[in-house]
């Protein structure tokens, strides 16, 4: 017998309260006077006794109380000879992205199978296997056929494995399960899948683990990322940049291409350094209107060749148009506004700008969004089509300069601005205090703090989100979502009069993020890591409810991901598998999202011998007698704080008897 | 009579119900009243009169009297029959802890005088019905004799004692030719006296 925690057993000392109590404490009894002891007898010696009897029983069970609480948290153990046949066997297969490569997962299912015909007659198993999370395929059964097509049934996974999650899952399961546990591991143990803390997959006290290593380290080139537009207007303008990695590799050339469509366009060759990376750009990618599936992929060199490609989606369509309204012989917020969305990479928008006052029969679904320059006031018409376009999930740019000071309401942005600070009457100039950098407007918000703001409107942030501040605190720019859509204020005009900031290069990408954030291109774009989840509602509407219009995904292999129900219900969905995912918004827009193995899955490095005993403990060196089938006798520590607590329980309830038997009151009988 | 559970002790309800008995013999009736106080010897003897100030005499005998030691009623009252030469009315108030029957001898003979004898029979509740909580020293308050008793034995066989005692007190009193009445001191004084009038031969 042994202690998991000896240190409590200190706090057996408490013992002494109730010797104190009972042995220590004297008894004190007040006479009590009577008029005659005519009618009464001596009761002393056998009350005494009684009462000394209770007494003692009172204080056993008190000091034994105590002693148990101790013991329980001391959490001892036993020390006990079993029986194979009264361990469950568990028989853990790594799926994870890096078992396909070569013979691994074959391997693995081989050696899994071999060990379940190997174990003892009428032992229980299980069998699970580990990917993003650890998947249950049976109960503990007996059933030799179940456990073997189980164990066949497991396919390779996309997803990045984590032997925490293995950790968690054994401790969960020994939670239900008390008899010791004997766990086999089938992996290529991959180092990349290695938790950050330790502890997570450290096994419980009564889990044999045995790893079985079914691969080597060896070296993999692969594709590690490539940075490329999610949507473009001009295939010559457009640039895709690979990066391609090897690890555990030598200096080696690769030939890399691109490749749209299933078509090849494009053949590079890199040069990538021992354990390096190289990069590859290529200057156009033609590709026809709508969205392409492109990716880019490196000649197979190595064992592994399914990471050898990284898909990445592109859409092509014509520029979209942006409304530009501004107010009457206003042009220098038009000329500023107009070149920097001209100059922004891609080009993908093209200006319309109107004046305020025509503008009362425009269709704003029409434009990619809408941007109100310094406008005081807009035809009614418009504003209410613009404000049922923002509910609806348009968006809408607000520049609000020196027009709007004497305005009491922004028009569409709903909220009421009060006086205007005119810094350039008081001599100066106001700075950019604080930037939100989280925003997807100000991804590149370098320069703004450069930027000298002569006015801004003092505008009522409370209601929204302020993305900028200014250096006294006032708002600069604001995001207010309205229904499924969002306006986007900035406290100040997009001329050079206001401030100075069209002059500065940060103005360039503000606009074009502002753009491709406001156009809603930014949802749609890049590639995802498996296990990752899109968002199938974007937002929410006013009054707090979710959007209930619906969404069809349709996986890789052609087939919907999300059942008509799960459609209807589900607020997210996860991308469980590399390829390309279709999603067809209620509204009429479709998105194509490229989904790439999670790349740390590529790292072939194998846990180094000394961590895997680490990990394992001395139940290493049993790995390889295991599945022999014979009746192995093992030592396995059981802890027993569960019986004593039950003991404990009990002596509480008895004491808690004796205790009101002895200090209630007693009724007089009648 | 020193003992009381409650406001007043028995030796005030005592002191009560004799100063209100001789108020009724001497401003209503004007008849000769006296008082003898006795635990084991005579302690207090007013001749019986209905001089002026006569009570004030026996009130002032009353608040004088005090418990003191264990009653003895044979001295005392082999004394009393000396002084009684004509008939009456003798009326004893006592927590009579004494055998019914040496009682009941010893009172007899002041009976054959001729006099009428009334015993009140002065108990506080908690002496019929006594609680204990738990194994207890019990303290005689003449004796200053201490006696453990357990609960058990007072819930149970204590009771029998006592209702047997009252019993017997009642029965043997009766067959004698006494007049015997309980005066429990939780008991209004008014309400005893007024019973006990109500129930005297003739109605007063």
């Amino acid at each position: 017998m042994g202690f998991f925690a000896p240190w409590f057993l200190g706090a057996a000392l408490a013992v002494g309260l109730p010797v104190y109590i009972h042995l220590l404490r004297k008894q004190t009894i007040t006479p009590r006077p009577v008029s005659s002891l005519m009618f009464f007898e001596r009761g002393t010696q056998s009350s005494t006794r009684h009462r000394r009897l209770r007494y003692l029983v009172l204080f056993s069970l008190r000091a034994l109380l105590l002693l148990l609480l101790a013991l329980v948290f001391a959490n001892p153990f036993l020390k006990r000879s079993s029986a194979a046949s009264d361990r469950l066997l568990v028989v853990v297969v790594d799926n994870s992205f890096s078992m396909r490569a070569g013979t691994r997962l074959e391997e693995a299912k081989r050696g899994a199978a071999l060990v379940l015909a190997g174990r003892a007659s009428g032992q229980k198993a299980q069998v699970m296997a580990l990917g993003g999370e650890l998947q249950v395929l049976t109960q503990a059964i007996q059933d030799s056929g179940a456990l073997k097509a189980a164990v066949e049934g497991i396919a390779a996974s996309d997803a990045h494995g984590n032997f925490g999650e293995l950790g968690r899952g054994m401790r969960a399961l020994t939670e239900t399960v008390h008899t010791p546990v004997e766990l086999h591991l089938f992996s290529d143990m991959q180092e990349s899948n290695m938790p950050g803390n330790f502890a997570d997959m450290v096994m419980p006290g009564n889990v044999s683990l045995m790893l079985h290593g079914v691969a080597k380290a060896e070296p993999n080139w692969t594709v590690e990322s490539v940075e490329a537009p999610g949507q473009l207007v001009d295939p010559k303008k457009a640039r895709v940049v690979a990066v391609v990695s090897g690890r555990g590799t030598p200096l080696a050339a690769r030939m890399v291409s691109l490749v749209v469509n299933g078509v090849v366009t494009a053949t590079k060759k890199a040069e990538v350094p021992a354990e390096g990376r190289a990069t590859v750009a290529f200057d156009g990618l033609d590709v026809p209107y709508g969205a392409s599936r492109c990716a880019v992929k490196i000649d197979s060199a190595d064992g592994f060749s399914n990471d050898d490609a990284y898909n990445f989606a592109v859409k092509r369509a014509d520029p979209e148009r942006v409304l530009f309204i501004h107010a009457a012989g206003e042009t220098r917020a038009q000329l500023y506004f107009g070149a920097a969305l001209g100059a922004a990479a891609q080009a993908s928008f093209v200006l319309q700008p109107i004046n305020a006052e025509q503008a009362a029969d425009v269709d704003p679904t029409k434009y990619a969004f809408v941007v109100l320059s310094d406008v005081a006031t807009i035809p009614s018409l418009l504003e209410n089509n613009l404000v049922q376009h923002v509910q609806s999930g348009g968006s809408v740019l607000i520049a609000a300069g020196t027009a709007l000071a004497q305005k009491q309401r922004v028009p569409v942005f709903g909220e009421s601005v009060g006086e205007g600070h005119y810094y350039a009457r008081a001599g100066g100039f106001a700075t950019v205090g604080q930037v939100d950098g989280a925003h997807p407007a100000m991804k590149d918000a370098a320069g703004w703090a450069d930027a000298k703001i002569f006015y801004a409107s003092n505008v009522d942030g409370g209601h929204s989100r302020v993305v900028a501040r200014l250096g006294d605190g006032s708002p600069l720019l604001v995001d207010k979502q309205i229904g499924q859509g969002h306006v986007l204020l900035l406290a100040t005009g997009f001329e050079n009069v206001t401030n100075d900031l069209p002059l500065h290069p940060a103005f360039v990408p503000f606009v074009d993020q502002a753009a491709r954030y406001l156009a809603g291109a930014e949802r749609r774009r890049g590639a995802r890591v498996v296990d990752s989840f899109g968002q199938r509602r974007s937002a929410t509407n006013e009054a707090g409810k979710a959007d209930a219009a619906s969404v069809e995904v349709v996986g890789p292999d052609g087939k919907r991901a999300l059942s008509l129900k799960e459609a209807a219900a589900v607020q997210s969905y996860q991308l469980t598998r590399a390829g390309f995912y279709e999603v067809r918004f209620a509204s009429g827009r479709d998105a194509l999202i490229a989904v790439n193995p999670d790349r740390r899955e590529s790292g072939l490095g194998v846990i180094p011998e000394e961590t895997l005993k680490l990990w394992s403990g001395s139940k290493a060196d049993a790995a390889g007698s295991a599945g022999s089938g014979a009746e192995v006798t093992r030592q396995s520590a059981y802890s027993v704080w569960w019986w004593i607590m039950l003991v404990l329980l009990m002596a509480a309830v008895a004491e808690a008897v004796l205790a009101s038997r002895y200090l209630g009151t007693q009724r007089e009988e009648v | 009579m020193k003992y009381g559970s409650g406001a007043v002790t028995k030796m005030d309800y005592a002191r009560y119900t004799a100063a209100a008995l001789f108020y009724l013999a001497n401003k209503n009736q004007r008849d000769p009243a006296g008082l003898i106080v006795f635990d084991d010897e005579v302690r207090e003897y007013i001749r019986p009169s209905t001089r002026q100030g006569q009570l004030h005499r026996l009130l002032a005998g009353l608040e004088q009297a005090e418990p003191r030691a264990r009653t003895d009623f044979m001295k005392p009252l082999a004394h009393f029959q000396e002084f009684l030469r004509r008939r009456g009315m003798v009326l004893i108030l006592s927590d009579f802890y004494e055998d019914p029957e040496t009682i009941v001898k010893t009172i007899e003979p002041l009976r054959f005088h001729g006099s009428e004898v009334v015993l009140f029979h002065v108990l506080d509740p908690k002496e019929i019905h006594p609680e204990l909580k738990g194994p207890s020293i019990l303290v005689d308050l003449e004796t200053e004799q201490r006696l453990e008793v357990i609960p058990e034995y007072v819930k149970g066989e204590y009771r029998r004692k006592m209702d047997a005692h009252l019993e017997q007190m009642r029965d043997k009193t009766k067959a004698a030719g006494l007049d015997y009445h309980l005066l429990v001191t939780d008991k209004p004084l008014d309400a005893a006296l007024s019973e006990y009038l109500f129930l005297r031969p003739g109605g007063k």
